[in-house]
C-alpha cells in the first residue's frame, strides 16, 4: 500500500504513540526509512512521548539491580565481531598494502615517511627484509640468513638503502613475493603449529602472535605511507581489528612490570569500542584498579606508537595512574 | 555508554540501569502496575544488553530509546491483559510517583513540569485523545471508539496533540527538534 505524504504525515502522532496497527506502523516504519525528513519530524514526536514518561519516573525496587545483573552475566550476547585466525588477518594486511602500493606513483616512491629516516621505498624494502627474516625465523624459508645485526630497525640497512637505487617495482615485488610466501606457508599442510615458539628480534612470540604482530607493522606501515603521501588513514575489517587487539591487550599484564616495575598490575578492564572492539578482563577481577574505555582504532593506533598516550580519547574510572602503565606497556612491542 | 554495552562492558550496563532505571519502572508502573512493572523494567535492560544493536544513536538519545523501549513493552502488556474499559479509566487516573534520588527527581521534576503545562494548555479534545493513547495505551481506532469521534478526527488530534507539544517544547529546549510543520 502506498501513502501520500499527507497521509503518513497524518500516521506520524500514532506511530509515535505506538496507537497504529501493526501493518500500519509497519508501513509508516519503511516509510521513515526512505524519507529523512519525515524521519525529523517523527523523532521529534517520539522525543515527545519520551518527555511524558519523565514526570513518572519511580525508583525500581532496590531487589531488581542484582538480578538483572546476574541475569545478563549469564544471558547470551552476540559476538560483535569474531576475531579473524591469524593467517587471515596477516594475509588481509598484506592485501591491503599490496593494493596500496599499486596505486603509488613516481616521485611518492621517494616522499620521506615519519618517524623513520626512510623514504617510501625504502620502508616497502625494509618490509621486504623483515618479511625474509620473519620466514626464516618460522622455519619457512630456513635457508635464508640475514648478515649483520637483527635488531628491528638495524637488519638488512644494505638492502634498504639499496632500494632507492632500483626501481620501485622490483622492491614492491620483492615485499610482496616474501609476505605471499608466508602466507602460503602458513596455509600449507606443512605449516608451522600456530601455537610453535618463535623468537622474533629477541622478544618470545608463538607462530600465531608473530603473524597477528606483522600484521599490525604491515597496517601501520601502510597507514605511514598513506600519511606521506597524503592519503585517507584505513582501518582494518573489524575482525582483523578484533584479533590484533586482542592480541595486544592480552599480552599486556605480562608488559606492565616492564614499564612500571614498582607498581603492580592486580587488575583491569579495558573496553574497546566500536566494531570490533570487545571488553578484556585483565588480571584478577575481584582486584580490579580501573575501568579504561578507548575506541578500538585509536587503541591499535597507540599501539602502534602512531597516537601518543596523551591524544588517546580514552575514559579512565579509577586508578589513572594504573591505566597509564597499562597504555605504556601496550606501545613496548612498537618500534 | 552505549557503545560500552555494544562492547560487552556489563559495568556500563549497572551504570545505564541507575541512570534510566526510574524513568524505565516508572512508566511501566503508570502504565501497568507493580509487578508487571518490575517484570518490563529487567526485561528492557536485558534487551538492551543482549542486543545493544537495536539502538541507533543516530536516531535518538539513550534516554528517549529506553522510555519508548519501556512504554512499548508496557503497551503490549495492556493489550495482552487489559480489557479497553478498564484501560481507559487507567489513562485517566492520576498516579503521581516518586523519583528515586534528589538528582533523578529534580531532572524529572524540571522535565515534567514543562510536560505537563504543556499537555494542559492543549485543547481538551487533543489532550483526552493523547492521554487515551499514551496511558491507557489504546491504538487510534480504540480512542475514536472511547469517545465517539470519527477514527480520522482522532488520529488528527493525536498528530497535531504531539505537533503542538513539541513544537512547544522546543522553544525552551535544545533536546528537542521542531517537528517541522504546524
Amino acid at each position: 500500500v502506498d501513502l501520500s505524504s499527507r497521509q503518513l504525515d497524518e500516521l506520524l502522532g500514532s506511530w509515535a504513540l505506538e496507537a497504529l496497527d501493526p501493518d500500519e506502523a509497519a508501513l509508516v516504519d519503511a516509510a521513515l526509512a526512505r524519507d529523512p525528513a519525515l524521519a525529523r519530524r517523527a523523532a521529534s514526536l517520539r522525543q515527545v512521548v519520551a518527555l511524558m514518561g519523565e514526570s513518572m519516573a519511580a525508583a525500581p525496587p532496590p531487589a531488581l539491580r542484582a538480578p538483572l545483573l546476574q541475569r545478563a552475566a549469564a544471558a547470551p550476547r552476540p559476538d560483535p565481531a569474531a576475531a579473524s585466525d591469524p593467517v587471515t588477518v596477516f594475509a588481509n594486511q598484506v592485501a591491503a598494502l599490496t593494493e596500496l602500493l599499486a596505486t603509488v606513483d613516481g616521485e611518492e616512491w621517494h616522499l620521506p615517511v615519519e618517524p623513520y629516516r626512510w623514504t617510501v621505498i625504502e620502508l616497502v624494502a625494509h618490509l621486504a627484509v623483515i618479511e625474509r627474516y620473519t620466514a626464516h625465523q618460522l622455519g619457512i624459508a630456513p635457508s635464508w640468513s640475514p648478515a649483520g645485526p637483527t635488531g628491528h630497525l638495524e637488519i638488512g640497512a644494505d638492502q634498504i638503502a639499496a632500494a632507492g637505487r632500483r626501481p620501485p617495482a622490483e622492491t614492491v615485488t620483492l615485499w610482496r613475493e616474501a609476505a605471499q610466501a608466508t602466507v602460503d606457508a602458513a596455509r600449507s599442510e606443512h605449516a608451522p603449529a600456530l601455537d610453535a615458539a618463535v623468537e622474533l628480534h629477541g622478544w618470545p612470540f608463538t607462530t600465531a602472535t608473530a603473524l597477528i604482530a606483522r600484521a599490525f607493522e604491515i597496517w601501520t606501515h601502510g597507514d605511514d605511507i598513506r600519511r606521506a603521501t597524503g592519503r585517507s588513514l584505513l582501518a582494518p575489517e573489524p575482525a582483523d581489528l578484533r584479533a590484533m587487539s586482542s592480541f595486544s591487550v592480552g599480552s599486556l599484564p605480562l608488559l606492565v612490570p616492564v614499564v612500571a616495575p614498582d607498581a603492580p598490575f592486580e587488575g583491569g578492564r579495558v573496553v574497546l569500542t566500536g566494531t570490533g572492539g570487545g571488553t578484556y578482563d585483565l588480571g584478577d577481577r575481584s582486584r580490579r584498579q580501573f575501568v579504561l574505555v578507548a575506541d578500538v582504532v585509536d587503541y591499535c593506533r597507540l599501539a602502534a606508537r602512531r597516537l601518543p598516550a596523551g591524544e588517546l580519547d580514552a575514559a579512565i574510572e579509577g586508578d589513572e595512574q594504573a591505566a597509564a602503565h597499562l597504555l605504556g606497556a601496550a606501545q613496548l612491542f612498537a618500534i | 555508554m552505549a557503545a560500552r554495552l555494544v562492547a560487552g562492558d556489563d559495568v556500563a550496563l549497572g551504570a545505564i540501569y541507575d541512570q534510566f532505571g526510574s524513568l524505565v519502572h516508572g512508566i511501566a508502573l503508570r502504565l501497568v502496575g507493580p509487578e508487571p512493572a518490575a517484570e518490563i523494567t529487567q526485561d528492557v535492560f536485558l534487551q538492551l544488553w543482549q542486543q545493544p544493536g537495536i539502538y541507533d544513536p543516530d536516531q535518538a538519545s539513550l534516554r528517549t530509546f529506553v522510555a519508548v523501549l519501556a512504554r512499548r513493552r508496557a503497551i503490549d502488556e495492556l493489550r495482552r491483559s487489559g480489557r479497553q474499559e478498564a484501560r481507559e479509566l487507567r489513562a485517566l487516573a492520576e498516579e503521581p510517583t516518586a523519583a528515586p534520588n534528589v538528582e533523578e527527581a529534580a531532572l524529572a521534576m524540571i522535565a515534567a513540569e514543562r510536560v505537563r503545562a504543556a499537555v494542559d494548555r492543549l485543547p481538551p479534545a487533543q489532550r483526552q485523545a493523547i492521554e487515551l493513547a499514551y496511558f491507557g495505551g489504546l491504538t487510534f481506532r480504540d480512542v475514536a471508539r472511547a469517545t465517539g469521534m470519527p477514527e480520522g478526527t482522532a488520529k488528527s488530534r493525536l498528530r497535531l496533540g504531539l505537533g503542538r507539544l513539541a513544537r512547544e517544547l522546543a522553544t525552551e529546549s535544545s533536546t528537542i527538534e521542531e517537528p517541522g510543520w504546524t
